[in-house]
């Protein structure tokens, strides 16, 4: 490589009088070329802590659908509950109306259609019902962090799990109350956790351990049941099971303020990374601006001394 | 005359070579980055649009499976109540009272209740079914026929027979054996109906779980795609930052140059 060559090259055709002005010009140049890498450098800083913040903000999102989702669920599950106990609490009050409207006032009516077969029915839904339990109860579990963020009152928090762990006994108690008048068809239900399938058994439908036979009697025939159940012991089975059902409600009403709270930190805190995001880059612009000013007027400093040296070179 | 290159020119022009390349390089890096992006972005839409029928699959059976199982929950105690009141008891004294004195105004009343019931038993289960049906999207319309069809039509025919049955009785409602093949027959239907209720859960335990998984997958895409774009912001950066330091380097070269010929002018003129 020659250095002529490359005089070609560049095609430079510098005139020895005009050197000052060159050595400005490149100066200049030089400059401009310093702050772009200094800026540059900035924008690489603040990109970095920018791409931080926005990979909190794409966790912050995906736990915001997940709660989305879950309220969804319960709002659902909220809803069935509602239309569960309002029928639970509609067909006593059938039942009562009829059983009132007989003249024999010994009817057995009056005891087993009111009370057993109401909890008969609610049984058949026990193993779901467990199984919900024990996802809201963990639904609660993972909700600790908003108690450390004092979102949640601990005691809220503990009353809830509290209700939940009483909960679950207490439906247990009922169905062992019930479980020996009763017959219980299970299949095989088969679910999968983490990829992993587990299968159990799961109850889809309750009988009474009844027999039902045929009578003739004075010209007419009947059906008459036979039974060892002693369906007065009902009644207080039938408000165990409704406060049951009642305290369940209000442990997913619970819940679902526990989850709006949530929702509404997530919402907060995205508001807040917006609002960091947005502070960087002010802060960004600002630094790049403050360091060109610097730059100038050292800038200044230097080109000034160089050209009075240049001076006093060629004097 | 002919003059050698010197040796810090030489390292200003290796500079800028090497800064040249690293910008080109940093260029092309960005364009591999932007189909990343792009690949992982038609990655995100389908399973976006995927999540939303999974999703659409989970609640449908979710409320179907509830839906059923209210269907019995209701339907059942109605059942019991009107049988048993009408000639089902474990009294026959009380059975008697009711025959003696009410028998024609009990007989009209409950079979008026009876015939509303079965009625509205069969367009409720149609209603729940159909309303399931209807709020799946067409694709999954079929694996939804295939899978419940056969149930859902032995239920329905289940339903219409038991109306039958009972018109049967109504002709004849002192008839026992009548009564209790009909009751029988509820208890099956019932049974049946919880069955199927059983198996959309089932379906929905599969279906929430494949939600589930493209949740995660798009999770997993959307940290991703942050990732390949800050990668592809700082490429660009490194890019930019390239091309400025050879620009800086052709600077000084060009000062350097200017530097010798000023020298040699200087060293000329002393001569």
């Amino acid at each position: 490589m020659k250095y002529t060559l490359l005089k070609n090259l560049l095609n430079l055709n510098l005139i020895p009088n005009r050197i000052k002005k060159y050595l400005l010009i490149l100066n200049i140049c030089l400059f401009m070329s310093i702050f772009a890498l200094i800026s540059s450098s900035i924008s690489i800083y603040y990109q970095q802590l920018i791409s931080k913040i926005n990979q909190q903000k794409i966790e912050i999102k995906t736990n915001k659908n997940l709660t989305n989702s879950i309220i969804f669920s319960v709002n659902k599950y909220e809803d069935l509950f509602n239309t569960i106990l309002a029928a639970f609490r509609y067909d006593r009050n059938f039942a009562d109306l009829i059983a009132d409207n007989t003249v024999y006032e010994n009817s057995p009516s009056r005891s087993r259609e009111r009370f057993f077969i109401n909890v008969k029915n609610f049984l058949m839904s026990k193993d779901g019902l467990e199984e919900d339990i024990d996802s809201f109860a963990i639904i609660i579990k993972d909700l600790r962090h908003l108690e450390e963020n004092k979102i949640l009152a601990k005691e809220d928090l503990d009353k809830i799990l509290d209700l939940q762990i009483s909960l679950k006994k207490r439906i247990n108690n009922i169905y062992l109350s019930a479980k020996n008048d009763l017959i219980f068809y299970s299949k095989d239900f088969v679910e999968i956790d983490e990829d992993i399938k587990k299968t159990k058994k799961v109850i889809y439908f309750a009988e009474a351990k009844e027999t039902i036979s045929v009578t003739q009697k004075e010209k007419s025939t009947f059906l008459v049941r036979t039974s060892n159940i002693d369906y007065n012991r009902y009644l207080e089975l039938w408000r165990a099971t409704e406060n049951w059902l009642q305290d369940y409600q209000i442990s997913l009403l619970y819940i679902n303020k526990i989850l709006i709270d949530l929702h509404a930190f997530l919402d907060a805190t995205e508001t807040e990374f917006a609002k960091n995001i947005s502070t960087l880059s002010n802060q960004s612009s600002t630094a790049i601006v403050f360091a060109f000013i610097l730059q100038l007027v050292v800038f200044m400093f230097i080109n000034f001394f160089e050209i009075s040296t240049h001076k006093k070179g060629t004097l | 005359m002919k003059k050698r290159i010197n040796k810090i020119s030489l390292v200003y022009l290796v500079l800028i070579a090497l800064f040249t390349i690293s910008s080109f390089v940093f260029d092309q890096l960005v364009i591999h980055q932007e189909d990343k992006i792009n690949n992982l972005q038609s990655r995100y839409t389908t399973n976006e649009s995927n999540l939303h029928g999974k999703n659409n699959v989970c609640m449908t059976y979710i409320s179907i499976a509830n839906k059923l199982a209210n269907v019995i929950y209701s339907s059942s105690i109605r059942f019991e109540i009107y049988t048993n009141l009408s000639n089902i008891s474990n009294d026959e004294e009380y059975l008697s009272s009711i025959r003696k004195t009410n028998k024609k105004l009990y007989q009209a009343y409950y079979n008026a209740n009876f015939s509303y019931f079965l009625n509205e038993l069969d367009y409720r289960y149609i209603h729940v079914l159909l309303n399931g049906e209807l709020n799946l999207e067409k694709k999954y319309q079929k694996s939804f026929t295939e899978k419940f069809s056969k149930q859902y039509n032995d239920i329905g025919n289940s339903i219409k027979s038991l109306i039958n049955e009972y018109s049967n009785f109504q002709k004849n409602p002192t008839n026992g054996n009548l009564l209790l093949n009909f009751y029988n027959n509820a208890q099956i239907l019932f049974k049946d109906i919880s069955l199927l209720s059983f198996n959309f859960s089932q379906e929905q335990e599969y279906a929430c779980h494949e939600r589930d998984i493209l949740q995660n997958n798009i999770a997993y895409i959307l940290t991703d795609l942050t990732n390949q774009n800050s990668y592809k912001n700082f490429f660009i950066l490194f890019s930019v930052i390239s091309q400025i330091f050879s620009l800086l380097f052709l600077t000084l070269l060009f000062k350097k140059i200017i530097a010798e010929i000023k020298t040699r002018k200087v060293k000329k003129l002393k001569l």
